[in-house]
């Protein structure tokens, strides 16, 4: 059997930040150490302070005065230093912007290029991503992709690529001594891509294993649901790749995309270096002063596309097994350049604090809150409530966040609760814009975007000085009463039902189209082939009738599994008997171990003390492990509900109706399989990707059986493990199988 | 605690410049350049970098004592100490230090009676213990009346807008983290300066029992305390028991911080948008007073060493194997404590590297390589570890020895002058790292200072810079060439049969 390691399929998945740091003041921080409910109001002035003794020192500690009885200046005494920034224009239109640093001597350099989103051509989402990770990732002229990765390492060079709706954005990192040779690999990448049929092919499965993750996780589910609510589904804020989009995008659109968006004219650079502003200038003009556009006349900036107007509307999606409620409530923001900015992140604020304490009124249930003013540099932002609640209190919480916004809407709150806020507030604005290159990088999307320089000062002055009268008006301008709100939970838990919110409740559309490219060949004559083919397969595994023969299987492996991207160490054992029982048991470094059983008729899976049943999807793994473990797929021409095709050029595909499919390329020397391509598709309609590359044969009772097995799994490296025993006929019992962890 | 530094080896590099591309004249000193310095007659001293970019500032107190400066049977008292601060001040916190105080040592008073008579063994009168039971605890609700409430400068600093913080003794050192704006960054010094002063014994038993959680619970911890036995009579053995703060008195918390917390024993960094004639001034007004009083003697330490059995096996549920080797070696203050610190970059110097050749190359041993110059702490005779998770279908023996492979060729061979290379980049890309952000920053000053005797990061350089492939080799056959201790961590994969 081979191996793909199961998974819980919750999602690791993080949605695409826009990297708007000013943006991410509605997510609290980490608190002083310990507790919960520390942030009371101070205690009440000193009532007993008649019966104090003399001896106390000072009135301000025995008030207990949370200021100690110091007295500071207006929170605008202090603000972000405007940055000392050169700019100068190449001559070939490239905007570079220069910042000395002589206290730490690591150079920090960010890219900014108007190939976002935004100038996909219609029809093909996911092309300015896919363009974007190519250019980071496929190599240059002189560099192959992995001779990149070795130099970039070499030269102690961290980089970062990826495309947001309006731009593309590459973040270089690199101690100062290797700043010549590194700048120029950043270079060649942004200006003479490798862009090979190779890292096209496994951009493109990348992107189509996105597809495929995109309702993996209440917060990817509902942020989709309530942008195409708020901005409209074909707006670039809000669609997504689709099966459909991505599938009309070929590697010469890539060329295409790079030729006519990636070019110096629009383009920004800033660098933060120990080097003097001349000395940089000199530098950057050699380094960029030749690159040329290649594409004609730079592309006319999009429309944008309208907001359409704000409607009150209520989407949901039933999830039975949910225990808790994830919801998100609000509507279309504000822009980062509106004067009313830094008031509206104080009002999402006030709304942090005192939504848990409307909670804590209302009963004390479990709820977790985030309110967020999320602005957009080019276009409207969102103004967003999001929740995480116990179930049966769905609605009482969705009632909570309505009444909330309206009472501040309607100006009802105080100076004192202002001031509780703003201080917190100010420090976490500060404390992201602390080092002087998380201001580089800010001022760079200033200018970019074409907003004031001092934007982020400006901001954090409104934060310092903005006064209720202030913050009433920009709430009562800009908060809407007809919200767009997204749900997911159960539905018979719910202590009211959805419609006492809103009369007409949308059901959330899950499905996702089918890829085209999964439908299964059925010509005659590959058929007459894959008989062949599969004899052949067949003898080079060991022959059909040993084969045949395997009541039990029991295999170990070792090797890596990625986590978030990061290689994980992991151990893991699969069992299989026949009557398809199957068992697998992993030891991923940093986790409880984990077992998965089914028989058919029961799946559960276990941690130790504890069983669950199998998740759907997981279960639906577990069916596509038992399918194609290998000595089974090999007899695949004795199963009538099974169809074996060649349609040439070594590849055996073998199908089940249309729930299976396993594309197997054959080593036409040894007739063993080289590489197995697994699809299937999950209740959701998202199709699952998985490949394998398969070397270092041995026999194990006289069986051929890989040693070395690498996976990727929706186009991106997952596994990589080594077989340290296997053993087949070595007389399993079910009971081990079955026995609970 | 000094951490393993865990490094999966093919990812080495992604971290060091391989090119000996490091100018004369060290660009690093340019961080030392930005760095003020400021003794107070006391003894105290603080580190203070001017970044006044962001209204921010950064502050990290530590103190040279920690887990391993407790005394018997005291174990978790570090913790209650540097977490006390957080209750507040004698002064800061109470609504009438007198009476507060009075119906504390009331409380103690009692507790005392009843030790006492538990003291007497079989004859205890348990209808008497009820009763002075009942009464201490009544005394120490009264104490509690005369306060604002729990944790009072934790209210304090969200009121005013601080956050990062972190109060963690570890093995060597107690530390004290914060970030506070600009603005404010008279109240940290009010605070600490009073805290210092007069410290609280506020909510005392409950703190005792918020701290009272076992030591051993992470799979590292359970590791450590298998190293128990190559240190008799010596600080870190109590490192290697649970905790139980259930035995630590509120007498002993005075007089440990009364030993301890004294000025020479302190160090101070402040980085952020306040200026060196700012903390200078604030720094006089609030704590010049703290009388200055030597430093605690250092504890009697016997070295660490390795005999009879050297081999232990543990397993823990739900981890992978992993093989330690452990060999005695000298504390900090050692001429030779750099050389170690190299030993360690060459451990885990990473492809190209004679040591990644022979433990992971083409038919690796092992799957990743960590070594720790100075485990668990170096203020007291220490360890040199070596970790090492086995490679697919490797045995915790084979790791064991090819280690000893590796130190066998060490005895006898120079180190390549390529390896040495990429071990001065990488600890000059870490230095760097570090720096970046204003807390990082703080935190570097402070270990610099307290675990290498200066803070100027040209000194540290300086030591590492000079130590020889001969110092290396020589070190080696001095140190590491003895018996070993070796821990075998055992898994097993199916969950529920490891113990």
């Amino acid at each position: 059997m081979s191996i793909r390691l199961l998974r819980l399929l919750t999602s690791f998945t993080m949605a695409a930040t826009s990297g708007l740091l000013l943006a991410q003041l509605g997510k609290p921080p980490s608190q002083p150490a310990g507790g919960t409910g520390k942030n009371k109001a101070p205690a009440p002035a000193a009532k007993k302070a008649a019966t104090a003794p003399a001896d106390v020192p000072d009135l301000a500690a025995q008030t207990g005065d949370l200021s100690l009885g110091l007295r500071f200046g207006p929170a605008s005494a202090r603000g972000l230093r405007p940055l000392p920034v050169a700019s100068f224009t190449l001559p070939n239109g490239l905007k570079v912007l220069t910042l000395e640093n002589r206290e730490n001597p690591v150079v920090h350099l960010f890219a900014l290029v108007r190939a976002g989103a935004s100038v996909e051509p219609a029809g093909k989402a996911g092309l300015a991503s896919i363009t974007a990770r190519l250019v980071r990732s496929s190599g240059t002229e002189s560099l192959t992709a992995s001779a990149l990765e070795d130099r970039l390492a070499a030269l102690g060079v961290t980089l970062d690529g990826a495309a947001f709706d309006s731009r593309a954005q590459f973040a270089w990192r690199a101690p100062s001594d290797s700043f010549q040779e590194g700048a120029a690999i950043l270079r060649d990448m942004l200006t003479a891509p490798r862009f090979d049929a190779d890292a096209f092919d496994q951009a493109h499965e990348a992107a189509m294993g996105a597809v495929a993750d995109r309702n993996n996780g209440p917060a990817l589910i509902l942020s989709r649901v309530f942008r195409e609510k708020i901005f409209g589904p074909t707006s670039p804020v809000a669609r997504q790749p689709g099966y459909d989009s991505l599938e009309k995008i070929a590697h010469a659109d890539v060329v295409a995309f790079h030729r006519q968006h990636y070019r110096p004219e629009g383009t920004v650079i800033a660098i933060e270096s120990d080097l003097s502003a001349a000395d940089m200038k000199a530098r950057m003009e050699s380094l960029f002063g030749a690159w040329k556009s290649a594409g004609g006349q730079p592309p006319a900036a999009a429309p944008e596309t309208p907001v359409p107007a704000p409607a009150a509307s209520l989407s949901f999606a039933d999830r039975p097994e949910a225990r808790q409620s994830a919801f998100v409530l609000g509507h279309a923001g504000g822009r980062a350049s509106d004067g009313d900015f830094g008031a509206m992140l104080l009002l999402c604020e006030l709304l942090n604090s005192t939504l848990p304490r409307r909670v804590r009124e209302a009963g004390g249930w479990r709820a977790d809150w985030s309110a967020g003013w999320e602005p957009g540099f080019d276009r409207p932002g969102e103004f967003v409530v999001r929740a995480l609640v116990e179930g049966p209190y769905t609605t009482q919480a969705l009632q909570i966040a309505k009444d909330e916004i309206n009472r501040y809407r309607t100006g009802q709150f105080s100076d004192r609760d202002l001031d509780v806020v703003r201080t917190g507030v100010l420090t976490r604005f500060a404390l992201r814009l602390q080092s002087t290159s998380d201001q580089l990088f800010e001022r760079s999307l200033t200018e970019f975007y074409g907003l004031p320089g001092d934007l982020a000062a400006s901001v954090y002055q409104a934060l310092a000085t903005a006064t209720r009268a202030d913050v009433a008006k920009a709430a009562a301008a800009r908060l809407q009463a007809p919200q767009t709100i997204a749900v997911l939970g159960s539905a018979n838990v719910f202590d009211k039902p959805l419609t006492t919110i809103l009369a007409k409740v949308e059901p959330i559309d899950l499905t996702i189209a089918r890829p085209t490219s999964s439908k299964v060949q059925t010509d005659p004559e590959s058929l007459a082939r894959g008989k062949e083919a599969i004899a052949m397969l067949q003898k080079a595994l060991g022959g059909a009738e040993k084969l045949a023969a395997i009541r039990d299987a029991s295999i170990r492996y070792e090797g890596t599994v990625a986590v978030n991207g990061a290689p994980a160490p992991i151990a893991v054992h699969d069992r299989w008997m026949l009557g398809d029982i199957y068992r697998q048991d992993q030891v991923l470094k940093g986790s409880a171990p984990r077992s998965f059983f089914f028989n058919g008729r029961i799946a559960w899976l276990g941690v130790p003390g504890y069983v669950d049943p199998m998740p759907p999807d997981t279960l639906a793994q577990v069916r596509v492990e038992i399918f194609r473990l290998l000595f089974r797929l090999a007899l695949s021409d004795r199963d009538p509900k099974r169809q074996v095709a060649a349609p040439g050029g070594n590849v055996i595909l073998v199908n089940e109706g249309d729930k299976y499919s396993v594309r197997i390329h054959i080593d036409p020397k040894t007739n063993l399989p080289q590489r197995l391509l697994s699809r299937w598709t999950l209740a959701s309609g998202a199709v699952v990707s998985i490949e394998e590359a398969f070397s270092a044969w041995k026999e194990f009772d006289g069986v051929q059986w890989p040693t070395h097995i690498e996976t990727r799994r929706n186009g991106r490296k997952s596994d990589d493990v080594t077989v340290v025993e296997a053993r087949f006929n070595s007389g399993l019992k079910a009971a081990d199988l079955e026995r609970k962890p | 605690m000094n951490l393993p530094r865990r490094i999966a080896l093919p990812m080495l590099l992604s971290a060091l410049a391989v090119t000996a591309q490091t100018p004369p004249g060290d660009r690093l000193a340019s961080l030392t350049r930005a760095t003020t310095e400021i003794r107070l007659p006391n003894g105290l001293q603080f580190l203070v970098v001017e970044r006044p970019q962001s209204p921010i500032v950064a502050f990290h107190l530590r103190v040279r004592a920690g887990l391993a400066d407790e005394p018997a049977g005291q174990t978790g008292l570090a913790q209650l100490a540097i977490g006390s601060f957080l209750q507040g001040s004698e002064v800061w916190g109470s609504r009438n230090p007198a009476g507060e105080k009075a119906a504390f040592d009331e409380a103690e008073k009692l507790l005392a009676t009843m030790r006492a008579e538990q003291a007497k063994g079989e004859q205890i009168d348990d209808i008497k213990q009820g009763r002075l039971d009942t009464q201490a605890r009544l005394a120490y609700q009264r104490s509690n009346e005369f306060t604002h409430g729990a944790r009072f400068f934790e209210r304090v600093l969200m009121e005013n807008g601080a956050t990062d913080f972190e109060s963690r003794a570890s093995v060597d050192y107690s530390d004290l983290a914060m970030t506070m704006p600009s603005l404010r960054s008279e109240l940290w010094f009010r605070m600490v300066g009073a805290w210092l002063q007069a410290p609280s014994l506020r909510y005392f038993y409950d703190d005792r029992q918020r701290y009272n959680e076992p030591r051993l619970r992470s799979a590292a911890q359970v590791r450590m305390s298998a190293f128990g036995g190559v240190f008799p009579l010596h600080p870190y053995q109590a490192l290697m028991s649970d905790t139980e703060t259930a035995n630590v008195l509120s007498s002993d918390l005075t007089a440990f911080v009364k030993s301890h917390y004294v000025p020479a024993n302190l160090t101070i960094a402040i980085v952020g948008d306040i200026t060196a004639a700012e903390v200078r001034r604030f720094a006089e007004q609030y704590f010049a007073k703290l009388p200055s009083a030597p430093p605690p003697a250092p504890r009697n330490a016997v070295a660490p060493k390795v005999e009879g059995p050297s081999l232990a096996r543990v397993a823990v549920s739900g981890q992978l194997p992993v093989a330690a080797s452990a060999w005695p070696r000298p504390d900090g203050s050692s001429p030779d404590d750099p050389v170690f610190d190299v030993l360690q970059a060459l451990f885990t110097a990473g492809p190209g590297s004679r040591v990644h050749a022979e433990l992971a190359g083409p038919s690796p041993i092992v799957r990743s390589l960590a070594a720790t110059a100075r485990y668990p702490g170096a203020r007291y005779p220490t360890l040199f570890l070596v970790e090492a998770e086995p490679a697919p279908g490797r045995s915790l023996e084979e790791v064991d020895l090819g280690i000893q492979r590796v130190l066998a060729f060490m005895k006898t061979d120079l180190p390549a002058p390529e390896d040495m290379a990429r071990a001065r980049a990488s600890w000059r890309s870490r230095l760097l790292a570090e720096a970046r952000l204003a807390s990082g920053r703080a935190l570097q000053l402070v270990r610099l200072q307290t675990e290498y005797g200066s803070y100027r990061i040209e000194d540290r350089l300086a030591k590492l810079d000079a130590v020889t492939p001969e110092d290396c080799r020589r070190v080696v056959n001095q140190y590491l060439s003895g018996q070993h201790f070796a821990l075998y961590q055992l898994t097993a994969v199916e969950g529920g049969e490891a113990q």
